[in-house]
């Protein structure tokens, strides 16, 4: 490693001081309000892709022309990193909290669309076969068939997209907020304070962790058939 | 006739270590199986026909007693034992005469040796014109007779297949067992076939080991003395099947009889 | 080959169009139409001037090219370091269960976290962006690479040891072989996220680089340039996307069109 040993000796803190540092910030409260102003960023940004992508995500899975029409401009827009978008975002938004929603709804949208997709895709022909000769119309169709089997995979998309939206909104606000965890360990590198980074990054890990569980035990409540 | 392979007081135990139970899949196994005999072992599920198979093979240890090949005990798996399997297990990413060429590979044999040693097994099984396909191109059937040839062309000792045709369809499977007993024809080799169907065993073997349900023993072995070829419709054939028939009955009502406590036992 | 296939493709670039002006191309010229500002969304025929202009001033190439090489080092250290701890994890339990935790804590840390740390230890210096693309790639390529170990059929390992095949033959004949394609499929995500995670990085703490070069042009409220920026990163990822998967068509050539083996 060519960095000086200076400036490394001095910013690999020890644990105790990790923890005094985060300890500090969680006395004033500060902590939690940058969490609090974290997370509700990200379920911002998140719900709007959510609104956006399942609906649209479904309707291109059951109609052939949605899905003709709309796959070319969702295939060009999708390599565009979500993170290039962010200093379009600020061009449009400024700095701040639409910024950062917006940028995780960018995120967010291209995963749950195409998950979402690639569920309805994967209703079993056989099933739709059976449910027809049931006297299933096409609303029942779509209602009873094709949502359930799609589920899967739009709990899926939907909890790709929540790491997604989280990882999205700790690295907009680095760049792009006042507040919010992702400036905080920004702030805490310009200043200079390696114990309070690394204690900032624990705190992204666990949360991220703690998401990824409850999303999954969701999942297990709305999926009981799927545990084999 | 020589013995070719044996097995004298075999035994196979795991021990489930969440329950703390342990399970007996096979217990006192004595079975001599003669050099160029073809022997059926059938039994009902979970009798640990495929087990036994597997220790014949080496795949596994046995937790008790022996088995020996040509007189020498046998501890682990080797190409002097080849096995077909059910899955056909080959190699995906390997044409058909890769496949059949995997064991002469690790032999050491030149490539053209190689070649032409595969080539032979590949016409002897009927899959001339079929070389150079990938087994994703080939039919259940054409796999099969790839995963004989393989294990053929290695020229093992002994010949295990475990359920080799049980997932091919009624018309395929009629037409596999005719070819196994001509190929078995030509080379000579000693077979030990694994199935759950008394028809295909009285049509294919010379002797038949019948299991009992777990813990599986050997009830009984019955001889068939009809000539080939044989007549599936003829009367001594279904003479012969009876006392099959009748010695498989129990084990599987008693398989049968036990299953609604087993599943319970075996969900986590 | 009759009309068919030929018939579809038409049709199916047709309605592609068609999205792409109704959806991208429409609403964008009726914006401007309507009076938003160029620097909300600046008129089309400046952005085609745009691209012409940073290919001929020589900002656009270097910035590509510096970010490309710092893409690549990262992610073949990554391959390098990722693929071979993966084979090992895979093929050895105990290993595997010792390295766990470690693992699974590791991969909730994104990447991104890391930035404000790389920033600390190794400042505007190289290694820095390489140690966060590194990061990016090397758990995905971990894990996949395990996945594919893991993923080996037991028969064929069972059918090699009845061919006469000792370990060290099966390992290199069947069990790699075997993992390869799930491997490629992995380093094709890794690269993926190695992309997202430069461009991160070069927005944050680079003085060079595509993401510098948009990061900049935002400063000066150069929205063309920022535009003319997005798409070419859009376009080398996809780039990217498209070569992996031409050799994941390539290693997986032996299974049948539907995917079966």
């Amino acid at each position: 490693m060519s960095v000086s040993s200076t400036v490394a000796s001095s910013v690999i803190p020890s644990p105790p001081s990790v923890l005094g540092a985060l300890a500090g910030q969680l006395a004033t409260g500060v902590l939690v309000e940058h969490v609090v102003a974290s997370l509700g960023r990200s379920v911002l940004g998140y719900l709007a892709a959510a609104a956006v992508g399942v609906p649209v995500g479904l309707l291109m899975g059951v109609s052939p022309t949605a899905r003709g029409v709309l796959a070319a401009p969702v295939e060009l827009l999708r390599p565009v990193s979500s993170i290039a978008w962010i200093p379009l975002a600020i061009l449009w938004f400024g700095i701040g909290v639409s910024s950062v929603a917006f940028v995780t709804f960018i995120v967010c949208v291209f995963l749950v669309l195409l998950n979402t997709l690639a569920g309805a895709l994967s209703v079993d022909g056989d099933l739709l076969k059976a449910a027809r000769t049931l006297g299933a119309g096409r609303r029942v169709l779509f209602q009873k068939v094709v949502v359930p089997s799609a589920l899967p995979g739009i709990l899926l998309g939907l909890r790709v997209a929540l790491a997604g939206a989280w990882g999205g909104v700790v690295v907009t606000e680095m760049i792009a907020s006042q507040n919010g965890i992702g400036y905080m360990i920004h702030h805490a590198q310009i200043t200079f304070q390696p114990g309070l980074v690394i204690g900032g990054m624990l705190v992204i890990g666990l949360v991220g962790y703690g998401l990824n569980r409850a999303f999954l035990v969701l999942e297990q409540r709305l999926l009981p058939y799927a545990r084999a | 006739m020589a013995d070719k392979i044996v097995a004298t007081g075999v035994g196979k135990r795991y021990t489930i270590d969440r329950t703390g139970h342990d399970v007996v899949a096979l217990e006192d196994i004595h079975l001599a199986v003669g050099a160029g005999e073809f022997v059926c072992i059938v039994g009902p599920s979970g009798c640990g026909k495929s087990t036994l198979l597997q220790l014949l093979a080496g795949l596994e240890p046995a937790t008790a007693g022996t088995i020996r090949l040509d007189g020498r005990e046998v501890t682990g798996a080797g190409a002097d034992r080849g096995m077909v399997f059910q899955s056909h297990a080959l190699f995906p990413w390997r044409t058909v005469l890769e496949n059949i060429e995997f064991g002469l590979e690790v032999k050491g044999l030149g490539r053209a040796e190689r070649r032409a040693v595969a080539t032979r097994y590949a016409e002897l099984v009927s899959l001339h014109g079929f070389e150079h396909a990938y087994p994703s191109e080939l039919s259940g059937g054409m796999k099969q007779r790839v995963g004989i040839a393989r294990a053929l062309a290695n020229e093992p000792e002994v010949l295990l297949m475990d359920e080799p045709f049980g997932a091919l369809d009624a018309q395929t499977r009629e037409v596999m067992q005719q070819e196994l007993l001509e190929i078995w024809r030509k080379t000579g080799r000693t077979i030990v076939f694994v199935t759950h169907s008394v028809p295909e065993a009285v049509f294919l073997a010379d002797r038949i080991a019948v299991m009992t349900a777990r813990p599986g023993r050997i009830k009984a072995v019955i001889d068939v003395d009809l000539p080939h070829p044989r007549d599936v419709t003829g009367a001594d054939f279904g003479r012969l099947m009876r006392p099959v028939y009748a010695s498989l009955r129990e084990e599987v009502l008693e398989t049968l009889r036990r299953e609604p406590r087993a599943s319970r036992e075996t969900t986590p | 080959m009759g009309s068919g296939p030929r018939r579809r493709f038409l049709h199916a670039s047709i309605l592609g169009l068609i999205g792409v002006a109704a959806v991208l191309l429409f609403p964008w010229q009726v914006a401007v139409w309507l009076g938003v500002r160029p620097v909300v969304l600046p008129p089309l025929p400046l952005i085609g001037r745009t691209v012409v202009d940073l290919f001929a001033s020589e900002v656009l190439l270097p910035a590509v090219l510096v970010s490309l090489a710092r893409v690549n080092v990262g992610f073949a250290l990554a391959v390098l370091t990722g693929v071979p701890l993966g084979l090992v994890l895979g093929r050895w339990r105990r290993a595997y269960q010792a390295c766990e935790p470690l693992l699974e804590s590791f991969r909730f840390v994104i990447p991104f976290a890391w930035i404000p740390l790389a920033i600390l230890w190794f400042g505007t210096h190289e290694a820095g962006k390489l140690f966060i693309i590194w990061y990016a790639g090397f758990f995905l390529v971990v894990l996949h690479t395990i996945a594919g170990v893991r993923g080996v059929d037991p028969d064929l390992v069972k059918a090699a040891r009845t061919l006469g095949a000792g370990e060290g033959t099966i390992f290199i004949k069947v069990v790699l072989p075997a993992a390869l394609p799930a491997t490629v499929t992995g380093l094709r995500i890794a690269f993926a996220a190695c992309w997202i995670a430069l461009i991160a990085a070069e927005l944050v703490a680079a003085r060079s680089g595509l993401g510098y070069l948009i990061m900049d042009a935002r400063e000066f409220l150069q929205t063309n340039v920022v535009i003319v920026g997005m798409a070419v990163i859009a376009v080398i990822g996809a780039t990217y996307n498209w070569v992996f998967q031409r050799v994941e068509a390539r290693v997986f050539r032996y299974r049948s069109a539907e995917g079966r083996l």
